[in-house]
């Protein structure tokens, strides 16, 4: 555990009382002759300490001194000056003392003149702990050597949170009208006491909170879950505001229905969400037909009441991917780095930063929306233009709007054209020899019924409309069928056109 | 150290006007209980008379004392402290009269009356001495004038005597009051020259030659926060430019004849006397482009034809029912789409027919928008013929012909409208000579020919490098 | 079965969401009519959460035209920032005291208790670099970097004692264009549009227009829209290339196939729409019609090569290149057909000294010359067409440069630059019911510090709303269960500067 995560560990950001040295952004820096005190430091059982630092010249040392500069020195640890790797670990014997001390560092360097401004030793942490396990037993060897080259390995570091020992929790007072130097009471993690206690076996830390929160007696989780999927389902929560189940938010509209549901989800689903999806998607409410009549209309435009099958726009990245699989390109690679789909020259600008937006190679352009790569202050237009989160607050829910920026990005953004090939090239392979077959074909695939006659009219006049302007003009075919051929350019081309008008369907874009 | 510095006399003395206060109050209250008991059901106040009187007594003797005290540290005007004195110890010696009156249970109704003339007259003159003998009525004089930034417009300012028309006005205003005829705070005089070449207390007020030297410059640029800073912070300051001119005027030697333009006038000054010599008396208030008589809504219909045609409708501001309506985004303008406004006539104010094929036939059309007071016909096919059927539109304020095919002639005839203030002629055939015989012809109306120019200079081709290091 | 525990809690908690429908904040906002309109309220109460947050706007066409609050003189903005804080001690800020303190130690009392985003240790003070003189009826301070904008001084009302509490680039940007440091608020363009859509729907109501070879620090978040429905943001404009995202056909389609194509697509939808009856369809066949049309007239807006050769002279663009002046030509074209709000970014002001490309004295001014010549342009060109009365501009930036010079890491720098400053700097405003050759603000004998009429960012966009037609306090936009406002808690408008 410690290997993995470095902890428990004293953090040098805790050091104070800096006497020639000063914290260097997240390191305790000393110059020579500087010291610094790490408080409260729980010796007892202690044997050894391990010191991640950085020196600049060799022949320097840390004094260690108990409890004051004047006190007991109970170490002195030659430093050895590092370039590669940069932080050097080093593990020193600790005399046995108990108790809670404060320690005093201090660095000495003769061979650096006393007032010079270099910066003498960085420490990064400071880790008090038992000594390695098993000396003496067999194996003990190698395994300490490669404990120790694991523990120098360079490698990328990743903040994880985890919980500190015991010893090094602080203690929490109320402060008193919130100024942080009048202390109260002493108080201890706990949960309102309004709301539901917790369980009496539940430990005070994070995983009691998490029992906690999923406790019979707390409806407040279920019924947020319920809300959100019912929400990702029907466009809206059946209480609206996602975000607020409370008295400031808007109150559900089918009330006994989310308690139901929450229960069910709780109790007879044991938190299942695939059972509690089920449920949903089979209920009747659901499964009604998405037809606005105009006493619907009238009564209830936004189908807050769900007297009608939801239909509502999709998200952004259910766009793209549903236009990615129905042409058959949807990369089904899981997890790993994020990919860069393709995207206009100019438009991704990292000031200070050397980042270029590369287009990600073969199937990773094809990946699922929520595998490109985000940057907060130069978003990826398409999912920025169809309301996507941009990540710089915490959204719950997002908002629908129609622009007409929307109606150019799925007409105009080369990737949905390269879309369009593929749907194309897709629909003529499987839809038939005759071209209103392959329209059909690809309606079928897309809508999961067949074309009525006047969709399939509207789009066989587009395709001889432009079947005429390609015939003609052998370039313009080249430039939209790609690098599709069959059954020849213009035709292919001219098959482009009405796939692209395909994935620009209102029936296509919308949940229905 | 303060209190030690300060005569302890002095220092009484100066509790004199925070103490002049207690008498005035409670020897008013208690004549207001003695008036009151007399009747009935205020009887009770018969026993508040004693104490309210002896306090009143009490304080009116500390009064006295600490006038006299005050009197003797400040410089008065003798003559206003000779009578305040006076009656201030007449005062005083009535409230002990009547308090004793009142021991004794005798009537009070004269000596009361007495007192309370006495308190009015004593008071009156206090006041005078701090606030100046015509403080009461000082509102009421006819220093009125309709100018927006206070100064009345001096009409030759360069032919007039330094002193007399820039100097003296100014002292008047902001420094008589306490350094004059009434009362010479620090023994310092500046209503005339001799006392404001002799100075005061702390010696001669100015130097002349340097304004930086001068005693009265630097109190004057103190900042106003600082204990020293003149006038004082609670007082009327003085003007940024009253600030440049006193400045000017002792650095120019502090002439009290030589004329304005005899005294040398760096630039800066030459500004601030060009802004006082404007005369902002004639200025309109400048019209405002909402009429201010309300107007019925506009059908819904009407406006609903106009934005199918992709015309924008919008109210000029959320509790107006007037339209400001655009047809820069109109689909294929015809003439029937001029039509259109009709129907809204009464509310239309603002109208942008940017870019339209607007002919003169067609502003046959905007006839009746009489309520018109903004009209932008920029780049349309207006010639003169149209734009004189513009001038029914008698409320019109702005009037933008950019770009069109007016001429000299055509915008003669806009002399009918009266309300014009904005007409803009850029890109126009209209010369500069004719545009001169516009301006006098409409003389109200600012008329903007365009044509600015940015000229080339050497400059914006240099280009700046970092110097060669060898 | 049902726990009756479970029963009774959720029966307890009904009861008590009914009471808790009062909060106190509700009750305050209430009270504050009187008890009679507390139960009108909670009547009501309901009624105004139906259609989530109070919204100004028809979902169904965004960005139509609104009325302001009240009648505003100006009808757009044409905001042009120079990102990376320009130093105003060598453009706006006349200090001779300085001249006489040039080279000599930094006084401790400027140092203490500072932060600086690269001074260390004791700097040298640097005297100013430029040659100051007053211009025009109204005695403004210019220096010789800005000849052009001389001629010109009457017409602008120059703020001098603007001042943020943000010293790096990004966060100051935030703040100085949405009213908070962090991400995630609105911008001013997003909020304006907001409030008052734009009058020609056939282009965007806000639009972005970049120079200098790079965004800004704070990226698309200084015009996102934040909370605000995504249509409110800022659509950036590119003078070369594609003039907004993806309004070029693809190759090998002309403008008679895309007409056939949307054609196509509205036919089915508007089958659609008979068989499912939901107005959204509606909606979206209008969307591809106007999408249609941005296609024509966008381009042709952006195109400033029609424009004729004198024009270009004013200006002094560079056809065919991104430059500022470009960008500003196409801001007055914009303008004129009635766009809302363009936001110019011009990158590169960030004179360190580092190198002679960010120098004061060298760098600088070369930086001037791109700039001085279009932005007085703007201005004459603006005033000529009758519009400048109703475009407010505005010259800003997101902080000010230190009297110092600056010494990074305690060291020498190669050229004479100067560190990021915060508490005093410089903003311009002109047009749109601004009293020209005012000026506000005054700040110490070196530029330090602010000694009257202190400017915040909040200022300014209060003032901007202001002219436009709006109360900023009362423009708000619910999220995350409270009331957000462009200038959040505070701001006044700036009257002094008001016509």
């Amino acid at each position: 555990m410690f290997l993995k995560t470095w902890q428990p560990t004293i953090n040098s950001l805790q050091g104070d009382k800096y006497i020639n040295g000063a914290l260097l952004g997240c390191t305790a820096g000393l110059r020579n002759l500087g010291s610094f005190r790490l408080k409260n430091v729980v010796l007892d059982q202690k044997e050894q300490l391990m010191l991640r630092y950085n020196a600049r010249l060799n022949a320097g040392n840390v004094y260690i001194y108990l409890d004051s500069l004047k006190g007991k020195l109970i170490k002195t640890v030659p430093l050895k000056s590092n370039q590669t790797p940069f932080w050097k670990l080093q593990t020193i014997n600790l005399p046995a003392i108990s108790g809670t001390h404060n320690l005093f560092f201090k660095f000495h360097n003769p061979a650096i003149p006393a007032l010079d401004e270099t910066t003498g030793v960085r420490f990064d942490w400071f880790a008090f702990g038992t000594k390695f396990p098993g000396k003496g037993k067999p194996g003990y060897d190698d395994a300490m050597k490669s404990f120790a080259e694991l523990m120098e390995a360079p490698v990328e570091t990743i903040p994880v949170m985890v919980e500190n020992n015991k010893d090094q929790f602080r203690t929490s007072h109320v402060f008193e009208r919130g100024n942080r130097l009048v202390e109260g009471a002493v108080v201890t993690p706990d949960v309102p006491h309004i709301l539901n206690p917790m369980a009496s076996d539940a430990p005070k830390n994070r995983l009691g909170m998490a029992m906690w929160l999923t406790d019979e007696k707390n409806p407040l989780v279920a019924r947020t879950m319920v809300n959100r999927l019912w929400e990702q389902l029907f466009g809206y929560g059946i209480a609206e505001t996602l975000e607020d189940l409370g008295s400031q938010g808007i109150p559900p509209t089918h009330r006994a229905l989310l308690d139901h549901l929450s229960w069910k989800f709780m109790h007879d689903y044991q938190w299942s969400l695939k059972k509690v999806l089920k449920e949903i998607v089979l209920s009747a409410t659901y499964r009604q037909e998405s037809k606005v009549t105009d006493g619907l209309l009238k009564k209830d435009p936004m189908n807050k009441f769900f007297a009608r099958g939801p239909r509502v726009r999709l998200s952004a990245e259910q766009i793209r991917d549903q236009s990615l699989a129905v042409s058959n390109v949807l990369s089904s690679k899981m997890y790993g780095k994020s990919v860069m789909p393709y995207q206009p020259e100019g438009i991704w600008r990292s000031p200070y930063s050397g980042d270029v937006w590369k287009k990600s190679q073969g199937e990773d352009q094809f990946r699922r929306a929520v595998y490109t790569y985000w940057k907060r202050t130069a978003p990826y237009p398409s999912m920025i233009t169809f309301d996507g989160g941009a990540r710089e607050v915490c959204i719950t829910r997002r908002i629908r709007t129609d622009t007409p920026l929307q109606a150019l990005t799925t007409l105009n953004d080369s990737t949905y054209l390269v879309m369009a090939r593929y749907f194309a090239s897709r629909i003529n392979e499987i839809g038939g020899a005759e071209v209103n077959q392959q329209i059909a074909k690809g309606y079928e695939l897309m809508m999961y019924k067949s074309i009525s006659k006047a969709r399939l009219n509207a789009l066989m006049e587009l395709y001889n409309t432009s079947y005429t302007k390609f015939r003609n003009d052998p370039k313009a075919s080249e430039l939209m069928a790609g690098q599709l051929e069959k059954p020849d350019k213009p035709k292919a081309a001219s098959l482009v056109m009405v796939a692209s008008a395909m994935l620009n369907l209102d029936e296509w874009l919308n949940k229905n | 150290m303060v209190f030690l510095a300060l005569n302890t006399a002095e220092f009484i003395g100066r509790f004199h006007p925070i103490l002049v206060h207690l008498p005035i109050g409670i020897l008013i209250l208690a004549l207001l209980f003695i008036g009151l008991s007399r009747q009935e059901r205020f009887s009770y106040l018969k026993e508040a008379i004693g104490i309210t009187l002896f306090l009143g007594m009490l304080s009116a003797i500390a009064s006295c004392i600490s006038g006299y005290l005050l009197s003797q540290s400040e410089s008065y005007d003798p003559g206003l402290i000779f009578k305040h004195q006076w009656f201030a110890i007449a005062l005083a010696a009535t409230s002990i009269v009547l308090y004793v009156l009142h021991l004794k249970e005798k009537r009070l109704t004269w000596t009361a009356g007495l007192l309370a003339i006495l308190l009015m007259i004593t008071g009156h003159l206090g006041g005078s001495i701090t606030h100046g003998s015509d403080f009461l009525f000082k509102g009421s004089s006819a220093k009125n004038s309709k100018v927006k930034n206070g100064h009345k417009p001096i009409a030759n300012i360069q032919e007039g005597a330094a002193y007399a028309t820039l100097i003296q006005p100014i002292f008047e205003s902001k420094c008589i009051a306490c350094h004059g005829l009434e009362k010479q705070k620090a023994k310092l005089r500046l209503d005339g020259p001799a006392s404001i070449l002799k100075g005061g207390e702390g010696g001669p007020a100015i130097v002349t030659g340097q304004a930086e030297q001068s005693a009265l410059m630097k109190r004057i640029l103190l900042a106003k926060d600082n204990k020293d800073h003149m006038p004082p912070s609670e007082k009327p300051q003085l003007t940024k430019e009253e600030i440049d001119i006193v400045e000017w005027w002792i650095n120019g030697g502090a002439s009290f004849d030589r004329k304005v333009s005899e005294i040398q006038q760096t630039d800066k000054i030459k500004r601030v006397f060009k802004a006082l010599s404007t005369d902002h008396s004639n200025d309109e208030v400048s019209l405002v482009d909402v009429p201010e008589a309300s107007v019925s809504k506009a059908s819904e219909s009407a406006i609903q034809k106009l934005r199918e045609r992709g015309i924008t409708v919008v109210p000029v501001a959320q509790n107006s029912n007037y339209l400001l309506v655009n047809y820069v985004a109109i689909e294929a303008f015809t003439a029937k789409d001029l039509k259109l406004l009709q129907a809204i006539k009464d509310q239309l104010i603002w109208l942008k027919l940017p870019n339209i094929a607007l002919t003169d036939e067609r502003v046959d059309e905007l006839n009746q928008l009489t309520n018109l007071t903004r009209l932008y016909v920029q780049k349309t096919n207006l010639t003169d013929q149209g734009i004189a059927k513009l001038t029914k539109l008698s409320n019109l304020q702005y009037l933008n012909l950019s770009g069109t095919k007016a001429t000299a002639k055509g915008v003669a005839s806009l002399s009918g409208l009266k309300n014009l203030r904005h007409l803009y002629l850029y890109q126009t055939a209209i010369t500069d000579d004719e545009l001169k015989n516009i301006r006098l012809e409409l003389p109200k109306t600012n008329v903007d020919g365009g044509g600015y120019q940015v000229p080339k200079i050497e400059w914006d081709t240099a280009v700046s490098r970092a110097p060669i290091v060898k | 079965m049902r726990d009756d525990n479970q029963t009774r809690r959720l029966i307890k908690e009904a009861e008590q969401a009914r009471l808790q429908q009062y909060t106190r904040r509700h009750f305050l906002k209430d009270g504050a009519m009187g008890f009679g309109a507390l139960a009108l309220g909670s009547l009501l109460g309901n009624c105004w959460g139906n259609s989530g947050s109070k919204k100004l706007f028809d979902a169904a066409n965004p960005l139509a035209a609104r009325p302001p609050m009240f009648p505003g003189k100006a009808k757009s903005v044409i905001y042009l920032h120079m990102a990376g804080a320009p130093s105003q001690l060598e453009l706006f800020s006349y200090k001779p005291e300085l001249a006489k303190l040039d080279g000599l130690d930094c006084p401790p009392s400027l140092l203490e208790g500072k932060k600086f985003a690269f001074i260390r240790g004791v700097p040298k003070m640097l005297g100013p670099q430029a040659v100051f003189k007053q211009r025009g009826e109204s005695g403004l301070w210019l220096s010789d970097n800005l000849p052009h904008l001389a001629t010109v001084a009457d017409d602008i009302a120059m703020l001098n004692a603007v001042t943020t509490e943000q010293f790096n680039h990004a966060p100051a940007q935030l703040l100085m264009h949405t009213g908070s440091a962090r991400l995630g608020r609105p911008s001013i363009g997003s909020w304006v549009t907001y409030g008052m859509g734009t009058e020609n729907n056939n282009l965007p109501g806000f639009v972005v227009l970049t120079s200098g070879g790079n965004n800004p620090d704070a990226g698309k978040s200084v015009w996102g829209s934040g909370f605000l429905p995504s249509v409110y943001q800022g659509v950036q404009c590119r003078s070369e290339g594609d003039p907004v995202l993806f309004i070029k056909d693809p190759k090998g389609m002309d403008r008679d196939l895309r007409k056939a194509s949307i054609d196509a697509i509205n036919k089915v939808n508007q089958e659609q729409y008979s068989e499912y009856n939901d107005p959204e369809t509606l909606s979206r066949i209008a969307q591809y019609e106007m999408a249609y049309k941005m296609q024509i007239s966008v381009p042709d807006v952006m195109n400033i090569n029609d424009e004729p050769q004198y024009i270009h002279e004013m200006y002094g663009t560079q056809p065919g290149k991104t430059s500022f002046a470009n960008n500003v030509l196409l801001a007055r074209k914009l303008v004129e057909k009635g766009v809302r709000f363009v936001q110019l970014f011009d990158w590169g002001w960030d004179t360190h000294g580092d190198s002679a490309g960010n120098a004061v004295d060298i760098g600088l001014i070369n930086k001037c010359r791109k700039v001085d010549r279009p932005i007085t342009a703007l201005l004459l060109d603006l005033k000529q067409r009758g519009l400048l009365d109703e475009t407010l501009v505005i010259w800003g930036t997101e902080f000010g440069r230190t009297p110092m010079q600056e010494n990074r890491e305690g060291k020498k720098m190669p050229f004479k630059g100067r560190d990021h400053h915060a508490a005093a700097f410089n903003m311009w405003m002109a047009g749109g019911g601004i009293k020209g050759g005012t000026s506000y603000g005054v700040t110490d004998e070196i530029g330090y510090n602010i000694v009257s009429g202190k400017t915040e960012a909040y200022d300014i966009q209060a003032t901007i709303l202001n002219q436009l037609g709006f109360d900023h306090e009362k423009l708000t936009y619910e999220s995350q269960g409270r009331n957000f406002r462009l200038t959040d808690l505070s701001g006044k408008v700036i009257k002094d500067i008001i016509a």
